[in-house]
């Protein structure tokens, strides 16, 4: 096989901190490939919407289309659309596996900047794999991208900012919520306010919402939770069970639609495949190892934004311009403009909002024995109670005894919970919550993998001397 | 309906916009069960809509595709069907 084209810099995932390295990195002089899932630069937050559509104003589109806009202009090789299914380090550096509708190919690189983001994590409850119950975090998505919401009658779930932002735009949409559930109390969101202060124009949008929904009589039940949801005769969502937090009388909601979500956990897996170690963190569960200019402990391999520590697209952003530009120190180039800080006050606002998305393990040991804990295999609560007595002590034995983890996913719905029930189950092995993280990262057809070529294309090696 | 298109599910006819994702053209028709998990063949749809879950990953032009990740084209052929199951 030919030699891998080779890179100064390769950066996984065009979101705020990877197109924003990006932009420093080539501005700096770096030949840098930046490669994205999506068709175009954004990520989650600031994502692009979908062709033909034209969602309202809103800050997180205008910083996104700002953002598509300069790495239009700048000399980066964005490769859109394209799935990193291996990586790997090698002598100089390190070769990237990606799948793309031009078809499979190798891309070598002597540094390597993953900027993967978060994933939602939901506190899972009896029914909440029914069709009808959808990530908190699904429903920014389909605002952002298609400017609609699916359902009737719906429900909001969960903790943190989002859910506020979440019910609001539903209202706006003409969806009043039928509920908005708050597993917070009113104190901690005054708590947080300290901290929201520290980027005022959030903190008055979050506000604005608020009032909307009060005036819309939107109800809000602070200090509850989701404890079930029934099908309804087709199967799917029909109705949930809210009871307040630590015990109660439920109370039922008819249905057709929950959005649900109380946690960010960081996309870390590439980050792990190469041999970075996750660190314990008080406020969001853990982090990558990684100084403050985003250098993991291989040498050449970076990390920026939530990939690294759940703080946030603003936060991202910044982080995401400081590591390029460390990178291209790093690389030789000769900077003239020092990288500037992420500002305490975002700092602030970041702690704040995860202040708010706090899951304690608690929570999770409290689950009943038939709850879902991974989706991907339907490996309940239960069996996992079972497998860790029959004597599974880390993560990868209860994946050898019950397939936690083992399905398309790869444990990223489940893998948190999962290790929330190791950390609170006697005689498990202290640190071995965590799935090891395996190629291919993703599903690839194998149709994707082997491409178009000609058989006279397969190298043929001389045959050995007789 | 501006560039209108039309798709088939289930060997059904289905009009869409040009632009919108597999699963927010069939969410918007109140379809929310898309195929049905291999263990327990229990109901699933669509999740997290970010290409993390895979629970919206169904037969979509002959192969296995997230619907969340997939756009929509003219002539496309949606089955509600998973791998190695319904």
């Amino acid at each position: 096989m030919s030699a891998a084209p080779f890179h100064d810099l390769i950066i996984i995932g065009a979101g705020p901190a990877g197109a924003n390295a990006a932009l420093s990195a080539a501005g700096a002089g770096l030949d840098v490939v930046l490669v994205d899932e999506a068709a175009h630069p954004g990520g989650q937050v600031w994502r692009a919407p979908a062709a033909g559509t034209h969602p309202p104003p809103d800050p997180d589109l205008t910083r996104g289309n700002h953002l598509r806009a300069q790495v239009a202009q700048a000399g980066v090789a964005l490769r859109a659309q394209t799935v990193v299914w291996s990586v790997a380090a090698t002598q100089d550096g390190f070769e990237v596996a990606i799948a793309s509708p031009q078809g499979p190919e190798l891309i070598g690189t002597r540094r390597l900047l993953v900027a993967t983001g978060a994933q939602e994590r939901v506190v899972p409850f009896a029914g909440w794999t029914l069709p009808g119950v959808f990530g908190l975090a699904a429903a920014t998505v389909l605002l952002k991208s298609e400017n609609f919401l699916p359902g009737r009658r719906i429900l909001v779930a969960g903790q943190g900012p989002l859910l506020v932002a979440v019910a609001a735009k539903a209202l706006k949409l003409g969806k009043a919520p039928v509920a908005v559930v708050d597993f917070n109390g009113l104190g901690r969101w005054v708590q947080a306010l300290r901290g929201f202060v520290g980027h005022l124009p959030s903190l008055r949008q979050g506000l604005t919402w608020q009032a909307k929904l009060a005036l819309a009589g939107v109800p809000i039940l602070r200090k509850h939770a989701i404890s079930r949801a029934e099908a309804n005769d087709a199967g799917a969502l029909g109705a949930v069970h809210v009871t307040p937090v630590g015990g109660g009388t439920p109370r039922m909601f008819e249905v057709d639609t929950a959005f649900v979500g109380n946690s960010l956990v960081p996309g870390d897996e590439i980050l792990r495949l190469l041999g970075a170690r996750r660190r314990p963190d008080p406020l969001t569960g853990w982090r990558i190892e990684a100084d403050d200019e985003g250098r993991c402990k291989i040498p050449g391999l970076y990390v920026a934004g939530d990939a690294g520590r759940i703080r946030g697209a603003l936060p991202a952003a910044a982080q995401g311009t400081r590591t390029g530009l460390a990178i291209a120190r790093d690389a030789g180039c000769a900077l003239s403009a020092a990288p500037a800080k992420t500002p305490r006050r975002m700092d602030r606002f970041a702690d704040a909002s995860c202040s708010l998305m706090q899951v304690d393990d608690a929570r999770i040991a409290g689950l009943a024995d038939d709850v879902v804990l991974c989706r991907c295999e339907d490996v309940t609560v239960g069996a996992v109670r079972g497998a860790i007595a029959d004597g599974a002590q880390d993560a990868n034995q209860l994946k050898h005894f019950t397939r936690l983890g083992m399905g398309p996913c790869q444990g990223r719905m489940c893998g948190a919970n999962a290790a929330a029930l190791l950390r609170t189950s006697p005689g498990t092995k202290p640190g071995g919550d965590v799935l090891t993280p395996r190629s291919p990262l993703h599903p690839v057809a194998v149709a994707q993998l082997a491409g178009q070529f000609d058989y006279a294309d397969i190298p043929v090696p001389k045959p050995a001397p007789l | 309906m501006t560039d209108a298109i039309q798709i088939t599910v289930n060997q059904r006819p289905l009009a869409c916009r040009a632009g919108m994702s597999v699963a927010a053209a069939l969410l918007a028709q109140d379809i929310y069960q898309f195929r049905t998990s291999p263990a327990r063949r229990a109901p699933r749809g669509a999740f997290c809509l970010m290409g993390a879950c895979q629970e919206c990953a169904i037969m979509i032009d002959g192969h296995i595709q997230r619907a969340c990740q997939t756009v929509v084209r003219d002539g496309m052929c949606v089955v509600l069907a998973g791998a190695s199951a319904g």
